[in-house]
């Protein structure tokens, strides 16, 4: 079989149909050889571009690399076994889930909600629309510095409003107990937008008539929106989900602008973590597994949730 | 189960200049069957939705079972509407699309059930309940449509082009079983449709409308055998009536300037065409009699065009500008360029008004019994096919 592939004859059939005719010059059938090829290289180049560094990271988790040595030697699983038996790994592991946890539950919730009373043809609802695209153009590192500003205890507009509710001495991002509670507010006014702007985008694609058919049936609009908009929705809520997800499970600059991981490490996620470890304390060998811990992390959350999305769409197409 | 009625209803979208609806009075009696024909964009889907609620009113009144409903909320209207498109819920499975409207309305559970199947008996849908909308072929959908507008049993039962989009043997399948279902429900019932042989074979009334405005409002029959006006003359039958331009010769022939043809009037028309120098003359093609010899009254001509269709046979004969067909049973007796006689049955003539193209009528038109049999006769020959 194999030398029946490789011979003479067979040769032409590997090229399309056209390029065998004779009467074609060979430059173009070259050309036309080349160019699937081509139409690859982009791809292939930047997948290049994230394997190198990816492969090179995991081989360096197996050594003791630092920034401040030039030798190198060869340790196994060291790195890995003491990050799991280290405490602070484990710390911000929960941070980080309960940090990702929260932030998309808030977002999802509140985009939604806001995506479903702008679908509607009212002056406001069409001002908003355009004017929703602006947060998202802001860099999340200037966001969170802005709300520092709001929250500041001396200058912040946030002040006065807090004090008249009685609550004039809230810490924010200063005290153990209200960090957290801080980062979620500041996530979720950086990134409820993309949630809304993903949400509207699925609710105004939905087919109209359903529509006619269920004002005509009648139903509240809680009956309507579970019935009907839900499941036709469902594959645009999941795919928001997972980005989001993906997303807060790796968020770096919006914690570390706002409290370094701090105070104390209440808000130490392995993001912030890994950074600590690598670059002030110089130790990148130990720092990657931790990275390598939260990419599978991301992957099997993805993983999952694409499943589910794949069979939300044939739900919502009726197939299944 | 109630009457309908539309009074000066009419819509005007800000955009356009003219009403898409214009002042259309209307009255469906209990349990009757209605066809709003029309051209597409004659205002007949328009009318269908604002008696649904899904278009507003700008004037005039909707009434159901006397009450106004102009400004009701559609689910409060006691309407069901089949859509065009189906419009079916696609998450949802046939029995859930059929229980939307009963749980909406907070039906048991049992009684739901109860309903669901019942409906589904009588449009034999029983098979489909627990498949999705996209399984279905697009006959099964429109049955589901048409299911889900009759499971809540509604004051008046709207269907919008409900055969339009089925293949033509499925059609005549679906608007039979239509039919059916209305001598067995007896529902009120507005259907939309652009196809005359629809409106013909479902309707006991035929609204036809143009451009907003209502043209006709009467019998399939008397619709077809005396129409109003030439656009509803024209737009009715297939193939469609023969209306052209005469002009009256000494009061006592008809005749198209510069060619052979010469009707003499006969004395049924005379009084309709009075002292009027011209006027147009409607004649559909069964109207119409070829033969190879001259009798008195008939018209000389050459044929121009013969089409055999097997149960018909259709000849065209020219007369300058003018192509009139007749329709005659079938016959290979005729060729192109053969010299024969027309005669044109007296009782077939339509006259209307070259300027508003109204029917000429002096009132006597209904009576004439013997005659509306045998028009039944001629219908049903397209109807069937």
């Amino acid at each position: 079989m194999s030398t029946t592939l490789s011979s003479p004859q067979t040769q032409p059939s590997a090229l399309p149909p056209e390029g065998s005719a004779s009467k074609e010059s060979s430059a173009h059938a070259r050309r036309r050889r080349f160019r699937p090829y081509l139409v690859l290289a982009p791809a292939l180049i930047l997948t290049i571009g994230i394997f190198i560094p990816f492969i090179a990271a995991i081989c360096l988790s197996f050594t003791d690399y630092s920034l401040n040595s030039s030798d190198v030697s060869f340790i196994g699983f060291d790195n890995y076994l003491s990050m799991l038996q280290s405490s602070d790994f484990w710390h911000s592991l929960g941070i980080t889930i309960e940090y990702a946890f929260l932030c998309t539950t808030v977002e999802m919730l509140l985009g939604v909600g806001v995506a479903l009373l702008l679908n509607d043809e009212n002056i406001v609802a069409r001002f908003l629309r355009i004017v929703l695209i602006f947060p998202l153009m802001i860099a999340p590192v200037i966001g969170t510095l802005i709300w520092k500003l709001i929250t500041n205890p001396s200058v912040g507009i946030l002040v006065g409003p807090m004090r008249m509710i009685g609550l004039g001495d809230f810490k924010w991002a200063a005290s153990p107990d209200s960090a957290m509670f801080s980062l979620v507010v500041v996530d979720a006014w950086v990134y409820t937008p993309f949630v809304i702007i993903l949400v509207l985008a699925g609710l105004r694609s939905l087919p109209k008539s359903p529509y006619e058919a269920a004002l005509i049936d009648g139903g509240s609009p809680w009956f309507v929106f579970k019935n009907l908009t839900l499941p036709m929705l469902a594959p645009v809520l999941l795919i928001t989900l997972v980005f989001r997800l993906m997303l807060s499970l790796q968020e770096f600059s919006i914690i570390f602008a706002l409290t370094e991981g701090g105070p104390g490490d209440a808000t130490m996620s392995l993001s912030l973590q890994a950074y600590n470890r690598a670059f002030p304390f110089y130790g990148l060998a130990e720092a990657i597994p931790m990275m390598l811990f939260l990419w599978a992390l991301v992957y099997l959350v993805s993983f999952i949730l694409i499943g589910f999305w794949r069979r939300a769409q044939q739900r919502a197409a009726g197939v299944a | 189960m109630a009457e309908l009625i539309l009074k000066t209803l009419t819509k005007v979208y800000t955009q356009a200049q003219s009403a898409a609806v214009d002042e259309l009075n209307l009255g469906v009696r209990d349990g009757e069957f209605i066809a709003l024909l029309g051209p597409s964009g004659c205002g007949k889907s328009t009318t269908l939705r604002m008696v649904a609620g899904l278009e507003s009113v700008t004037s005039g009144e909707i009434r159901i079972g006397n009450k106004l409903v102009n400004d009701l909320h559609p689910k409060d209207r006691g309407v069901g509407l089949a859509f065009e498109n189906y419009a079916l819920y696609p998450p949802l499975k046939v029995r859930d699309n059929l229980a939307f409207n009963l749980r909406a309305h907070g039906l048991g559970a049992k009684e739901i059930n109860r309903r669901v199947d019942e409906i589904a008996r009588t449009l034999q849908i029983q098979e489909l309940l627990d498949l999705k909308p996209a399984a279905l072929s697009s006959g099964q959908k429109q049955r589901v449509n048409m299911a889900r507008a009759m499971v809540r049993r509604p004051s008046v039962l709207l269907l919008d082009e409900p055969l339009s989009h089925l293949d033509a043997r499925l059609r005549v399948e679906l608007r039979t079983e239509i039919k059916r279902l209305h001598a067995e429900q007896r529902f009120t019932t507005v259907i939309v449709t652009h196809d005359q042989l629809e409106a013909m074979a479902l309707a006991d009334r035929i609204a036809v409308m143009n451009e907003g405005k209502l043209q006709q409002f009467d019998t399939p029959l008397e619709v077809f055998n005396h129409p109003a006006n030439e656009f509803v003359a024209g737009f009715l039958g297939e193939p469609p009536m023969n209306i052209f331009r005469t002009a009256v010769a000494d009061s006592r022939r008809l005749v198209i300037p510069d060619t052979d043809f010469a009707l003499p009037i006969m004395p049924a028309i005379q009084k309709l065409v009075g002292s009027r120098k011209e006027l147009k003359l409607g004649i559909r093609p069964w109207g119409i009699r070829v033969s190879q010899t001259q009798t008195d009254g008939a018209v000389p001509g050459v044929v121009v065009v013969v089409e055999d269709l097997g149960d018909e046979t259709r000849v065209g004969i020219r007369y300058g500008e003018v192509l009139i067909m007749s329709s005659i049973p079938v016959t290979r007796r005729y060729r192109p360029g053969l010299p024969v006689f027309l005669n044109f049955n007296e009782e077939d003539l339509n006259l209307f008004d070259p300027m508003t193209g109204e029917r000429l009528s002096d009132g006597s038109d209904s009576s004439n019994q013997p005659y509306e049999n045998a028009a039944e006769n001629e219908i049903q020959a397209p109807v069937s096919r």
